[in-house]
């Protein structure tokens, strides 16, 4: 016969896998010998607690919790249910990139800036989408748009020195790195689309765009 | 389960009103009761495309302050049992309703209908506020120019921000002759400028003119492409997935020359 539960570990605490077709008397009777048993191995540790393979009322889940509490020194800090862990190992690895981003300065805003939309910061800032015309950014450091960018965008606004803006695709209305301004050039015609990252940073007082190669940041001693 | 859709560009002259009588009339040609609500006060005219203005007696205003029971202000459309306007008021403007007296509204309305599809006025001050107040949903309006787009992409943005995330966009008034010489900007562009799932697509046609003018959707005539487009929309809005029109089929010209010739296609 299958184990009516399985007692398994997590990153964030333990998971109790319910075998779906046994009695809820049998689930908590077997869930009582476990941690008893388990009760050195288990400690006192501070986890969350997950319930799967088998639905549960409120009702039940609470007396689960009320067996394994009374017999372990487990510190149950909330109970998860399996979507939500799936969610809170995602929000994870967003965090650590988020805390990376932290270390180096920047913050990430992953959704396109539309029209009348305005981000402002004093770090820099990596845009996860387009910055369309009529949106303005301005970052106390570089700006790096992964995506069209096509407003008003001034970085460097606290750190200009050796500030840069890098896209997908570089076609702002207006440029501005520290102090140097530029604007795109009058010959209008269409709105181009399609990938082609290029980088803009200040030489000689003026905002110079140059094709994205692998040596290109070593050129500029960024 | 009934739906409350704003129609809305930002732009004027993109084709709002037009487009909301059309997929008013087409939706009631699919056998949904829907009710078309005009919220451009002061500046009405969805009552004209409909060719409904003579049978105005109360409106939208006169609902809200409590003149008349909602019931006694809905006109009936002419052609379709399951179609019906609710007029604006020409005599007041925007600032004589609140978002809130919008909601309930709305709220009310959405208990006899399948389908509230709201006019929204061009702008984004108090007119646009009061139009998306008790909107679920949005279809954006714009034709493949700059100016509209930009319009629009303002607006998408101020959706966003008034928690409406379910945004479609049709592109009004595309000429495939222009697109293939490179002088207006093609489906896939407009698409890829604003990031948000398309609905339809709708051929410039000067029959759409004539029909507005004779107060006659033009999605009552099914011979005709632009008929068929506004129909097509709003098969999608009832979660039907049709596949798009060829618009390159038949344009400008060689239509007129068939239609010359006596072809009714």
């Amino acid at each position: 016969m299958k184990d009516a539960v399985l007692i398994k570990g997590n990153q964030h605490g333990l998971s109790v896998v319910i075998e779906p077709d046994t009695p809820f008397q049998d689930v908590k009777e077997a869930v009582r010998r476990k941690m008893s048993a388990g009760r050195q191995f288990f400690g006192n540790a501070q986890v969350t607690l997950t319930f799967e393979g088998k639905s549960l009322e409120q009702k039940e889940k609470e007396e689960l919790l009320g067996v394994i509490q009374e017999n372990s020194q487990l510190e149950i800090i909330c109970l998860v249910d399996e979507d939500e862990r799936r969610l809170a190992e995602k929000m994870l690895f967003l965090k650590a990139a988020q805390k990376e981003a932290d270390e180096s300065g920047a913050i990430f805003y992953n959704k396109t800036l539309r029209s009348g939309q305005e981000l402002e910061t004093d770090r820099g800032v990596v845009i996860l989408g387009d910055v369309n015309n009529g949106a303005k950014i301005s970052a106390g450091g570089n700006v790096v748009v992964l995506g069209n960018l096509k407003g008003f965008v001034h970085a460097g606004t606290r750190y200009p020195d050796k500030a840069f803006v890098v896209a997908l695709h570089m076609q702002p209305m207006q440029i501005r790195i520290g102090q140097v301004m530029g604007r795109s050039p009058d010959s209008g015609g269409m709105e181009k689309t399609g990938y082609d990252p290029k980088i803009a940073f200040v030489e000689d007082d003026r905002i110079v765009i140059e094709q994205i190669t692998n040596t290109i940041y070593k050129e500029l001693g960024l | 389960m009934s739906e409350a859709i704003v129609i809305t560009s930002g732009k004027g002259g993109v084709g709002k009103t037009t487009t909301s009588a059309n997929l008013g009339t087409g939706l009631a040609i699919l056998g949904k009761k829907v009710v078309l609500l005009d919220a451009d006060i002061g500046l009405r005219n969805l009552d004209v495309v409909l060719g409904l203005e003579n049978r105005i007696v109360y409106n939208l205003i006169d609902v809200i302050e409590g003149n008349c029971k909602l019931k006694n202000a809905l006109i009936k459309d002419k052609k379709h049992p399951g179609l019906f306007l609710l007029p604006a008021a020409q005599t007041r403007d925007k600032d004589a309703i609140s978002p809130e007296q919008m909601m309930e509204l709305i709220t009310t309305l959405k208990k006899d209908f399948d389908y509230v599809l709201i006019d929204c006025p061009a702008g984004i001050e108090q007119g646009f506020k009061n139009a998306i107040a008790g909107a679920d949903k949005a279809i954006i309006v714009t034709t493949p120019e700059v100016s509209a787009i930009r319009d629009a992409d303002r607006i998408i943005g101020l959706l966003e921000a008034n928690e409406i995330k379910d945004a479609r966009l049709i592109v009004n008034r595309i000429r495939m002759d222009m697109v293939k010489r490179g002088d207006m900007m093609s489906i896939e562009d407009v698409v890829e400028i604003l990031a948000i799932d398309l609905i339809g697509v709708v051929p410039d046609d000067e029959q759409i003119v004539i029909s507005t003018n004779t107060g006659d959707p033009i999605v009552n005539s099914q011979n005709i492409l632009s008929g068929r487009a506004y129909l097509n929309i709003c098969k999608r809005i009832t979660g039907d997935d049709v596949p798009y029109l060829d618009l390159n089929a038949e344009t400008g010209l060689f239509r007129r020359l068939k239609s010359l010739i006596g072809f009714n296609n």
